[in-house]
């Protein structure tokens, strides 16, 4: 891997968009192109050399690539928009719309991330050592039904905002943390897992697709109708021990395969009052989608 | 300002009797002047050698002003997030613009001209709202403008037919049309607004049912208003939307809707301006089987002088259809499952908006496509079609060039056909059609035949002395160009338009904007019997206050209001 | 005697008041704080802190706290607290926006503590620690007299009603008597006389000094011109021809445009995008609709005259007031509509997306399992859905409670989804309650030249949009902006309090009639006058229908209207960036 470090030459206090600076549009320039590869200071056109310093190596194949943004900002947009390969590391914070349509490759960020954090993604793997926002996998305003995330991974070790994982058509997110409300909402494909608190909402309007929850959640929706208790869940092919509650559905939107909540029992003592709906607690795995 | 010499240009005017010849162009103040009269010392001279010079297109029917539009544009943000719909800002030259299906004011201007088109009229606006068609067409760039006017369901229109008092109808007409500041009169699957404020509109409306809530039917309507342009010389004949719009089998009520005011004749022997007319020919009883009815349709305005009508057709890709015809609409909705947007008008009309994908493997989607070009390609005389899209309905205006091509050349249709549902083409007849239009038959349907309909070719649609400056100058030399096995340069050469002038200044250059002007809004004030008006008006203002939630006076809209106001007094 | 507790946790509710919103523009008044720095709580939750009316209280809540005076009000429900909008209620509610540009207003969980401690002062919220913040509004002092003038068909310019058949009477250039207008319209215009900002200042070494006009918008343009990512806020109360001039000025400056719907209405947008959803004018409800809906909104104190001219009680050509309706109000606490109702459902703050997927349950005949929803039992719900279910001619007036709580963006998704439910079975639309009374039109004009509604950014020639990251609320919470454009709104008095911070740390313009506490602040101030009363101008009502508003008196000598401050504005850019004409 060859190593590409930007420094900021000063404190940003505008946005700042750099969704040409993917391993992609580096690999295989010279050190001097790629100076002047073209990035905005709000209104303001620059060049990558006029607002980064750049130290390191560039590497013959977009693969080789790596991208090592030092000391950002919450201001920073758009870092590893449509990325295909390579890697890119950022050592502070992420502005919005990171990793946005990413095809392959890795995306690092050790601080937190900011909204639509892997919208659109469709393979590749992103990894938030602090929180992140609302829209985590989702879609932009108006667009299509379920052209949220289709591929890839994304892990975040904080917490998360509302909205993760919304129109999901595929891949996996998983939050160590705690997640906000409505988390899977229009979910088609895909799995989530949350291993903290839900603030609610899990999964409305799901079509396919499975959210396994650890922690607690505020409520569910009441077009989801309590199914069975299970023992274990599989996330992403590994075990994870319950029990669970299953909950299918969303009723409102009439689909044939449902799609699954798995609730942890054991957290979620204000929804014992399902369980006066089935006969017997079964004692299975859940098949995957 | 600016004085133009457009020489050695090769020029088709039909109305001037010019089937194409080299014919050198002056222009001054604005206007067409003869080219002796053009002061070489301060005019810019255009070499058009090698060129076709033809009069700005004009568009006959077209959503892209007022309420329903900009509906489209806040349920489509997808629409504008695409990078295609793009237009950015040269501060000093042009704004900057979003949109492909649905775009914004900026947008609309900008890409019309840059195909050469100069005018055009915004389809339906309801009277209630028809200041906010104003404000957008004041801030649509370039192009001059006009409205028409929804009235079919009108509550005071209802009655006065109700009473069988035409000529309340026609003060009516007189008054609303300048109150408002509109054009033409509309009509949209008459009565239907009506019924779809009862809720009971599941079923649509056919011409000779009586409409849910009044006594009267839609041909009565029809004929009402017919009787009411004709009476008052409003220059454009009745413009229909007709009943049972999309439902298979309803080409005979487009029959219908035509032999009902088929003698009613205006002063320019026009009787009635089909709509999209592809939306309503077709013939069947189920979308899975349903096929054309342009055949008999074509059949009948062949013997019909007065019926015009502009050709709603579709293309492959995704778009928004937004009509007054809520009840269609919501039909629609249930069959596309995605977004719905409805809006009813107090006493007048209503509406619905809704996303729509014409795809090439959908055997309806193919009839469809099929027949709007049917229909052009069938109906002799090209003076009564003209080139629309129903924009956005059946596909957005940018790409009229394409339907061009399709009408000029039978290899471009056939090269659209390979990708077609073949079950579909087997049932349509337009694989055998060899006709072709002639460059003079796109001069006709795309400038002469609007510019007639809507009663503006004293000054559009021409070339002649006296004539606006709007010209189109396209890098396509018919005398050694032939678009019939070549189509794509033409696509090209008309989406981007060597010079567009509007109004004597030169606004597109090489397809590009290079200047930003504003154009006319062009509205109706016709005159009626002071007496009858006088009794109308105490009749509307006695109900106003109970029926409406403004107040009879800030109902008018002022001239003043309008940027760019320009009266036409029928004589 | 029961215990005492020192502190209690309940959940915050702001909104609007009629007597907060009569004072609305005099915020630098004593009568300001005594109508805004409260907190109205139920009475056994006061006896529960052993306080009465009067006391003060402090109340903490994410935003941070404030000391407030306790009042009592029977029509809050327990558990609840409610602080008039204003900027104590900015102290307390949630800056942050969860990726909705909308901030926390509603639904907010906050600790209610006891003390002794005086009410927190407007000069102590905005950082100037017992300073009185400036106030440089005047009186103006015009005589009635001269020719008298009646003039009719008024546009009043408060709220999204814009009613139209106000007569105002004029005595030489002094307004005298205004008829058929609210208190809330009826304080602006006879109010227009106080608190006016009369000349051009811009801050020279820390002061505001007076200047000549045109240096006041050189030094604008100057600001904008600097900046690398200004924005151009507030819009909603001036005409659509200054709208649509700030448009153009925001492109050519590269910032972002973007009007009070963003912590408003917005979040209507935002489900509309998903779903769309069926609307009509006001007068389909007045002359056809047998069930009204009020739905979070406050319509008797945000919206008074709503009733009578386009619903519950106005007279129609089929429906005759209020005995051919139905009235049904749902609302966290019991409104003055509510008590009119022939039904109230009380949700509990925050939950209304429940409510709405049970009775979209209950529309499509699915079962309703979960015993209470939002608070509300499923009886009572079942009987809601019933109603709805057998309208003739049904409508929604949605507010603010469904924009500023819960779910938000997504419960208008969710709502739109129910009426077009309840359209397979009856008609229905919604007319959502639109505050200021051109905010309809902030959103159509920069719709038909953007294709988007607000928080519009020009930073790349080209609009973009997607509010969460283009809002106001989140770029100042990023501290992104490095200039501030305010016309015709008070941003620092309405925005959470951590977003006024930030605003305060750049530059900023205000273009309004009257000092605002926005003003005290500002770099550069420029006074224009009142649309609809001193200057013509086009707004849209709540429901789309375009009214145009006319000029009554004069404006004071030397004040001009929004529309050629704006044009002045906007020519001193273009010659600053060397735009051809």
């Amino acid at each position: 891997m060859a190593t590409l470090i930007l420094k900021p030459k000063h404190e940003f206090t505008v946005p700042v968009e750099v969704e040409k600076i993917i391993p992609d549009n580096i690999a295989g320039k010279s050190l001097d192109e790629v100076l002047k590869i073209r990035v905005y200071e709000g209104n303001r056109r620059r060049t990558l050399g006029e607002l980064f310093e750049v130290s390191g190596e560039v590497a013959e194949k977009p693969a080789e690539q790596e991208i090592i943004f030092q000391r950002n900002t919450c201001r920073i947009r758009r870092i590893g928009e449509e990325m295909s390969a390579g890697k890119i590391i950022i050592e502070g914070d992420a502005g919005p719309l990171a990793g946005f349509k990413m095809k392959g490759g890795t995306l690092i960020i050790k601080g937190n991330a900011g909204p639509w954090l892997g919208a659109k993604m469709k393979k590749g793997f992103i990894e938030v050592f602090g929180d992140a926002e609302g829209f985590v996998g989702s879609k932009l305003r108006g667009e299509e039904l379920y052209s949220g995330m289709s591929g890839g991974m994304i892990v975040i070790h904080g917490n998360a905002g509302r909205e993760i994982g919304a129109h999901m058509a595929g891949g996996a997110i998983l939050v160590e943390g705690n997640a906000g409300i409505l988390p899977g909402m229009h979910m088609a494909k895909g799995e989530i897992m949350i291993k903290g608190n839900c603030a609610g909402w899990p999964g409305t309007h799901m079509i396919g697709g499975k959210i396994i929850i650890l922690g607690k959640v505020e409520s569910i929706a009441p077009s989801f109708y309590f199914e069975a208790v299970k023992k274990k869940a599989k996330f992403v092919k590994e075990k994870i021990p319950g029990p669970f509650y299953l909950f299918l559905g969303d009723v409102l939107d009439n689909i044939a395969i449902p799609g699954k909540l798995l609730i942890s029992v054991k957290n979620n003592p204000h929804l014992k009052y399902y369980e006066q709906f089935v006969e017997e607690v079964k004692d299975e795995w859940v098949e995957i989608v | 300002m600016t004085q133009l010499l457009i020489k050695n240009g090769f020029v088709i005017d039909p109305l001037n009797n010019i089937h194409g010849e080299v014919v050198d162009i002056g222009v001054k103040d604005g206007k067409i002047v003869p080219p002796d009269d053009v002061d070489l010392r301060y005019a810019k001279v255009i070499d058009a050698s090698g060129k076709l010079v033809v009069p700005g297109g004009v568009d006959v029917h077209t959503h892209v002003a007022g309420p329903k539009v900009s509906v489209g544009r806040l349920l489509m943000p997808n629409d504008h997030y695409k990078k295609g719909g793009r237009v950015v800002a040269i501060p000093g030259i042009k704004r900057s613009g979003t949109g492909i299906a649905v775009p914004s004011v900026t947008t609309i201007g900008y890409k019309y001209a840059r195909m050469g088109w100069t005018m055009v009229m915004e389809a339906a606006s309801p009277p209630l709202y028809t200041r906010h068609t104003h404000h957008e067409l004041d801030d649509t760039p370039i192009v001059d403008k006009g409205v028409n006017l929804l009235l079919d369901s009108n509550w005071f229109i209802l009655e006065y037919i109700e009473q069988k008092a035409q000529e309340r109808v026609n003060a009516f007409i007189a008054w609303i049309l300048e109150a408002t500041k509109s054009y033409a009169v509309k009509l949209v699957d008459p009565g239907s607004a009506e019924a779809w404020s009862l809720g009971v509109a599941t079923k649509p409306l056919d011409v000779d049912e009586v409409i849910p809530g009044t006594s009267v039917t839609p041909k009565d309507i029809l004929v009402a208003l017919a009787n009411a342009v004709r009476d008052l010389k409003i220059p454009h004949p009745i413009h229909v939307h007709a009943n049972m719009l999309g439902i298979p089998g309803n080409y005979v009520s487009t029959i219908n809707t035509i032999k009902a005011v088929a003698d009613i004749v205006n002063q320019r022997g026009l009787s009635i301006h089909l709509a999209h007319i592809q939306f309503n020919a077709y013939k069947g009883d189920s979308y899975a089987t349903m096929t054309s009815g342009a055949e008999e349709l074509a059949k009948l305005i062949n013997t019909l002088t007065g019926v015009t009508f502009d050709m709603g057709q579709v293309v492959f890709m995704p778009t928004v259809t937004m009509t007054a015809d809520a009840p269609w609409e919501y039909v629609l909705y249930h069959i596309t499952k995605w977004k719905w947007a409805a809006g009813d008008v107090e006493n007048e009309t209503a509406s619905g908006v809704v996303p729509y994908t014409f795809r090439r493997h959908i055997y309806t989607n193919v009839i469809q496509w099929g027949i709007g070009l049917e229909l052009a390609l069938l109906v002799k005389d090209a003076s009564k079609v003209v080139i629309s899209t129903d924009h956005p309905n059946a596909g957005p205006f940018t790409r009229y060039p394409q339907i061009i091509a399709w009408l000029m050349s039978k290899k471009a249709r056939e090269n659209e056909m390979k990708k077609l549902n073949k079950r579909a083409l087997k049932r349509l007849a337009l694989p055998a059609i060899d006709r072709e239009y002639t460059f003079e038959e796109f001069v006709l349907t795309t400038r002469v035949a609007p510019a007639k309909i809507i009663g503006v070719e004293k000054f559009k649609g021409h070339l002649g002395v006296g004539a606006d400056a709007d010209i189109a100058i396209y890098d396509i030399d018919p005398r050694t160009y032939d678009p019939s096995r070549d189509y794509k340069k033409l696509v090209k050469a008309i989406k981007y338009a060597a010079y567009t002038i509007k109004g004597g200044e030169i606004v597109v250059k090489d397809g590009k904007i290079v200047k930003t002007i504003y154009g006319r809004t062009f509205y109706t004030k016709t005159r009626t019997d002071p007496k009858i008006m006088h009794e109308v008006l105490e009749d509307i203002k006695s109900k106003f206050n109970e029926w409406y939630t403004i107040t009879f006076n800030n109902y008018t809209i002022l001239e003043q209001e309008l940027h760019k106001p320009y009266a036409i007094t029928p004589v | 005697m029961s215990k005492t507790v020192n502190s209690l946790n309940l959940i915050l509710v702001t909104g609007r008041t009629i007597l907060q919103g009569t004072k609305v523009e005099e915020k630098l008044t004593k009568h300001y704080e005594e109508y805004a720095a409260i907190v109205r709580m139920h009475p056994r939750d006061l006896a529960k802190l052993g306080l009465k009316s009067g006391d003060h209280v402090k109340v903490i809540g994410p935003g941070g706290e404030v000391i407030v005076k306790a009042q009592r009000g029977a029509d809050v429900p327990e558990g609840i607290a409610f602080i008039p909008l204003g900027p104590w209620a900015e102290c307390v509610v949630e800056p942050k926006t969860d990726s909705t540009g909308m901030p926390g207003f509603k639904g907010i969980p906050v600790k209610v503590v006891k003390t002794g401690e005086p009410i927190t002062s407007l000069s102590k919220i905005y950082g100037y620690n017992g300073y009185p913040i400036l106030n440089l509004g005047v009186s103006l002092d015009i005589e009635a007299k001269g020719e008298i003038k009646r003039y009719t068909d008024v546009v009043c310019p408060f709220c999204g009603s814009l009613c139209d058949s106000l007569i105002v009477n004029v005595y030489g250039n002094r307004i005298v008597k205004v008829v058929n207008a609210c208190p809330l319209g009826m304080s602006k215009i006879m109010g227009i006389y106080e608190n006016r900002v009369l000349e051009p200042r811009i801050r020279v070494n820390g002061e505001l000094v007076k200047v000549a006009l045109e240096e006041a918008i050189d030094r604008a343009a100057e600001i904008l011109v600097n900046a690398k990512y200004p924005v151009l806020y507030g819009w909603a109360s001036t005409s659509v021809e200054t709208i649509r001039l700030g448009l153009e000025l925001a492109e050519i400056v590269g910032g972002v445009f973007d009007h009070t719907a963003t912590f408003c209405h917005g979040p209507t947008a935002l489900g509309f995008h998903e779903i769309g959803m069926p609307k009509s004018t006001l007068g389909q409800i007045k002359n056809r609709a047998d069930v009204i809906v009020y739905w979070g909104s406050n319509v008797t104190e945000a919206h008074p005259m709503h009733p009578s001219r386009y619903s519950f009680t106005s007279i129609g050509r089929f429906r005759k007031g209020r005995k051919d309706r139905k009235l049904i109000v749902i609302d966290v606490r019991k409104t003055g509509a509510a008590r009119n109702a022939d039904m109230f459902i009380q949700a509990e703050p925050g939950k209304d997306f429940e409510l709405l997927v049970a009775l979209r349950l209950l529309v499509q005949g699915k079962e309703l399992e979960a015993p209470v929803i939002a608070g509300v039992p499923r009886e009572k719900v079942v009987e809601l859905a019933e109603i709805l279910m057998s309208a003739k001619f049904g409508v929604m007036f949605v507010g603010v409670g469904l924009t500023m709580s819960g779910a938000k963006e997504k419960n208008f998704e969710e709502l739109f989804r129910l009426l077009h439910d309840l359209n397979t079975i009856s008609k229905w639309v919604v007319i959502p309650m639109r505050g200021h009374f051109n905010v309809t039109g902030a959103d159509l004009v920069t719709i038909w030249i953007t294709g988007y509604p607000y928080a519009v950014d020009f930073s790349r020639r080209y609009p973009r949009y997607q509010p969460g990251i283009t809002s106001t609320a989140d770029i100042f919470l990023r501290e992104e902006a490095d200039a501030l454009l305010n016309i015709a709104s008070d941003p620092l008095a309405h925005f959470p309090k951590k977003v006024a911070e930030k605003m305060l740390k750049v530059p900023i313009i205000t273009i309004d009639p009257k000092w605002s506490l926005t003003a005290a602040f500002s770099e550069v101030v420029i006074p224009s006058a009142f649309v609809g009363i001193e200057c013509p101008g086009t707004a849209y009502r709540m429901d789309d229908v375009p009214i145009r508003l006319k000029k009554i008196v004069e404006p004071p000598p030397g004040v001009l209207c929004d529309e050629e401050i704006v044009r002045m504005l906007l020519e001193k850019v273009k010659e600053k960036l060397g735009v051809k004409k």
